[in-house]
């Protein structure tokens, strides 16, 4: 007997004897022939459609540079970027800390 | 499988992809070459969504002044990348105990929150390597507490 719970694309599958049920997503969709990846760490039994490599490359490809921008940006001003959402939201809860910044800058 | 956790700056800067970007770019289509022999599973996590989103708003935003567009347009993007084949949405089960170990990195390692929140999100998720390009998790690469991606797949 084995119990199960399931997400997009994870199944968990906890067996209480010696077999396993695994149960698909309800997205997944499989005709013959199809074959899955199965990955088992601890209680967990993940299952993904096996893909062609190729057809991912493509499809990453086709991805790049999909955001319009009128200028480029560096690795460097992306980590910037990603690293000033934590000031953005403190400033906005505390303004204070923003003038505080400042006037350290200033003396 | 192999289970590759990527960090924000590793999608924004493919998504974004500008001659300046060009060999981080090269970094992420080698990983996907390098791996004709073993099946990989790239991992995202809902951190990584918010950064992400944050950052692509913040980027179209410069140059549109309609910030619902932005919004939508962010929202977009990220969706285009999540939807490819290889590239899994998994959101950790964080506990209470997890807030120690994230501060035991923060401390050790001077890490900002977000960045230990992944460290830890990394390992509850069981990913074998880290793929980023910020070297704030440098020290980390060289006390083995991750194992470097673009090292792993010879992509550095």
């Amino acid at each position: 007997m084995s119990r199960y719970s399931s997400s997009s694309k994870t199944v968990k599958a906890f067996s209480l004897g010696k077999s396993v049920v695994v149960v698909l997503p309800k997205s997944t969709r499989v005709k013959v022939g199809d074959e899955f990846i199965l990955d088992t760490r601890q209680n967990e039994i993940v299952l993904k459609k096996k893909t062609n490599l190729e057809d991912s490359l493509q499809q990453l490809r086709a991805l790049a540079g999909s955001v319009a921008v009128d200028r480029e940006y560096s690795i460097e001003e992306i980590n910037q970027i990603i690293r000033e959402q934590d000031d953005e939201e403190a400033f906005e809860l505390y303004p204070w800390l923003k003038t505080d910044k400042k006037q350290k800058k200033d003396s | 499988m192999k289970k590759v956790y990527f960090d924000a700056n590793v999608v924004v800067s493919y998504l974004l992809a500008g001659e300046k970007t060009q060999n981080e770019r090269n970094a992420v289509l080698k990983l996907f070459q390098s791996t004709k022999r073993q099946e990989i599973m790239i991992c995202i996590t809902p951190l990584c969504v918010d950064e992400v989103l944050h950052s692509l708003f913040k980027v179209l935003k410069v140059q549109n002044k309609d910030l619902q567009y932005c919004r939508k347009e962010s929202i977009r993007l990220l969706h285009q990348f999540l939807k490819l084949t290889l590239v899994s949405f998994e959101s950790p089960n964080y506990e209470i105990e997890d807030i120690q170990t994230i501060g035991k990195y923060m401390l050790t390692y001077s890490l900002r929150s977000r960045d230990a929140f992944h460290v830890v999100a990394s390992k509850k998720l069981h990913c074998d390597s880290f793929f980023t390009f910020d070297t704030d998790f440098d020290e980390l690469f060289t006390n083995k507490v991750l194992i470097n991606a673009r090292e792993t797949y010879t992509i550095i």
